[in-house]
């Protein structure tokens, strides 16, 4: 069965008269649920949100919960916590797709899902009635040729999905990548937060999942390039099934194409080098990415997803690709979020919500400009209030009054 | 950004969970109308009864009320008491008052004249005659000049009709000889259209002296 690529030009319209569908984003050990309304031209409002302890989907950390448990717990969060119920739409983690990016010649939609169709069973190996297939055009045409992102979901996660959301009483109406998801809500916010709106349109986004990385790269407000990265980005701290067991033995075959990069070889305890591997072939995409758009390079570079917690990630990347570098700050999107909304987690969910609410109004947000380190000394030399006298580091040099008239 | 969205979710289960919302939706839709329906059955419930009751109501104070004819057969009944008895009491009762008829008389009579007995007496009216006191008048005179004087003013006097000195005859008195004399009269109680009430004619003409 194919996916579907279809625009929301209409959609957010005319859901926006109430409460977005109930989004279910299947983390690796937990699984969210957010339900966003339009509260205002600012930010989305949250009518509710829960994190339910469990892997929903397979290859998650601990044991796998049973649909009828993982929707029996679903259904009474839903009635406890203030979920409108109705509709619903599920955000699948990175690791469980299987993506690669052909070439094609132009073609009609039709004519493109049918080859895509062809081309993704031949590339992954998959038959058509196990998987679900999904396909994106990137970019703009060159020669008459365009580059189509083909994505490949296996039918037993679509399943479970829809098991678990029927057992919720929910009714699913959707199946997204969850990095595809955080692009969206990046994209929004971004275009809501930016200053300059060139700036909001050209940038890369680093969407970390604990075994899968996705680096995104959207060009005049287009994805343009998308590539996985398998590796343990798991931030450090965490428990030893999810850190380390979690990058071996999968259940779920990486795609071909994927690049698998830091723990495989050996065990990895330094998260520094694991940042550099991640920056060093973000880079060699970022470069690839230049050669064949005529030395195009993002002007900014945004971290998030669930395993984006460190900072020293965002400092990597940035000193390695030369581009801007910040994680990502989604809860700003919303507001008067519930105290569980916490961190990058929650982006593939606010993603999910997105796409049947309309565009944030613009909000430019004015960052505070990095200051020099000395200037914080140069402050100093002013008495305030506080009753302290900083000495002078520099000498003064002495000015008299005959010499200023001179 | 442009947004795009890339659905994995095949057309069947997206059919079932459209379905779930579907029905969802039906069946609140179901439930409303159910509540409006009950609710309106209810109301007109409500709305029978209380004109059941109010019927009722009516009914009971419609049977227990007097009928329209035995209330007019009432008043015809009371109208006809009450005419009886302005009959009577205008029969009887007299239009002015004794002590006006006594000083107009008193005041009519000459200096050497003294009244021993008035009598008012209501006379039977002849068929068609107006009703009338017949005057009796009692009295002493020094002389029939006197006598006749007092014969003269009743009858100049209009309030009096048939002036007749029914009586005289001399009387000896310790202070010499007097004329007795009785004199009747008729004193008519209804006047023509357009005079006076015959009381206030008899109060002015004894306020005149």
């Amino acid at each position: 069965m194919f996916g579907r690529s279809t625009s929301t030009g209409s959609r957010p319209a005319r859901a926006n008269r109430g409460n977005a569908p109930v989004a279910i984003d299947f983390g690796r050990s937990s699984t969210r649920l957010l339900q966003l309304n339009h509260a205002d031209g600012m930010a989305y409002g949250c009518r509710a949100a829960a994190e339910i302890p469990g892997a929903g989907m397979p290859g998650g950390s601990g044991p796998l919960a049973s649909e009828a448990d993982l929707g029996s717990r679903m259904r009474q969060v839903l009635d406890g916590l203030g979920f409108v119920r109705g509709l619903a739409t599920v955000t699948v983690p990175a690791e469980c797709f299987q993506s690669d990016i052909a070439r094609m010649p132009q073609m009609t939609d039709a004519e493109l899902a049918d080859s895509v169709r062809f081309e993704a069973l031949d590339r992954f190996g998959i038959r058509p009635e196990d998987s679900s297939i999904g396909h994106v055009r990137l970019g703009g045409t060159a020669g008459g040729t365009q580059e189509v992102l083909m994505l490949a979901l296996p039918r037993a996660c679509v399943q479970r999905a829809s098991a678990i959301a029927s057992a919720a009483g929910l009714g699913l109406v959707r199946i997204e990548h969850a990095a595809l998801a955080a692009l969206r809500a990046v994209g929004r916010q971004r275009a809501s937060e930016c200053a300059d709106p060139a700036e909001a349109q050209d940038f890369a986004m680093l969407h970390l999942e604990d075994r899968v990385a996705t680096l995104a790269i959207v060009r005049e407000g287009n994805l343009s390039f998308m590539r996985s990265i398998a590796g343990d980005w798991a931030p450090a701290g965490m428990t030893s099934i999810r850190r380390t067991a979690s990058g071996r033995g999968t259940s779920l075959r990486l795609a071909d194409d994927d690049i698998p990069v830091g723990s495989e070889g050996g065990p990895c305890d330094s998260a520094g080098w694991r940042w550099c591997s991640l920056a060093e072939e973000s880079l060699r995409c970022l470069r690839h990415f230049q050669r064949t758009s005529g030395g195009w390079w993002p002007r900014a570079i945004a971290i998030t997803g669930p395993a984006a917690m460190d900072p020293q990630a965002a400092a990597t990347i940035e000193s390695v690709c030369g581009a801007p570098c910040a994680l990502s700050v989604p809860i700003r999107m919303i507001d008067a979020p519930e105290p569980c909304i916490q961190g990058n987690a929650w982006i593939a969910a606010i993603g999910g919500n997105c796409a049947s609410l309309s565009a944030l109004a613009r909000n430019p947000r004015n960052e505070p400009q990095a200051q020099p380190l000395r200037e914080p000394a140069r402050r100093n030399r002013t008495v305030a209030g506080t009753g302290t006298i900083a000495l002078e580091p520099e000498p003064k040099p002495i000015t008299t009054g005959e010499g200023a008239a001179a | 950004m442009n947004d795009f969205v890339v659905d994995f979710l095949p057309i069947d289960l997206r059919r079932r969970g459209e379905g779930v919302g579907a029905r969802r939706r039906s069946t609140l839709l179901l439930a409303l109308m159910t509540v409006l329906v009950a609710g309106t059955a209810a109301h007109s419930w409500n709305q029978y009864r209380a004109a059941a009751a109010r019927r009722e109501v009516s009914f009971a104070l419609t049977a227990s009320s007097a009928k329209v004819d035995d209330v007019i057969d009432r008043l015809a009944d009371e109208q006809r008491r009450l005419a009886s008895q302005l009959a009577i009491t205008d029969a009887l009762g007299c239009p002015m008052q004794a002590s006006d008829v006594a000083a107009t008389i008193t005041n009519l009579m000459p200096e050497r004249t003294s009244l021993s007995l008035l009598r008012l007496e209501l006379a039977d009216p002849a068929p068609g005659a107006p009703r009338a006191f017949a005057v009796t008048i009692r009295g002493f005179a020094r002389g029939n000049a006197d006598l006749y004087e007092l014969e003269r003013r009743l009858t100049a006097r209009g309030s009096f009709a048939a002036v007749t000195v029914s009586e005289n005859a001399p009387t000896d008195t310790p202070g010499g000889r007097v004329q007795q004399f009785t004199v009747t009269c008729r004193m008519p109680l209804e006047e023509p259209a357009g005079s006076a009430a015959p009381g206030a004619r008899v109060a002015r003409s004894g306020g005149s002296r």
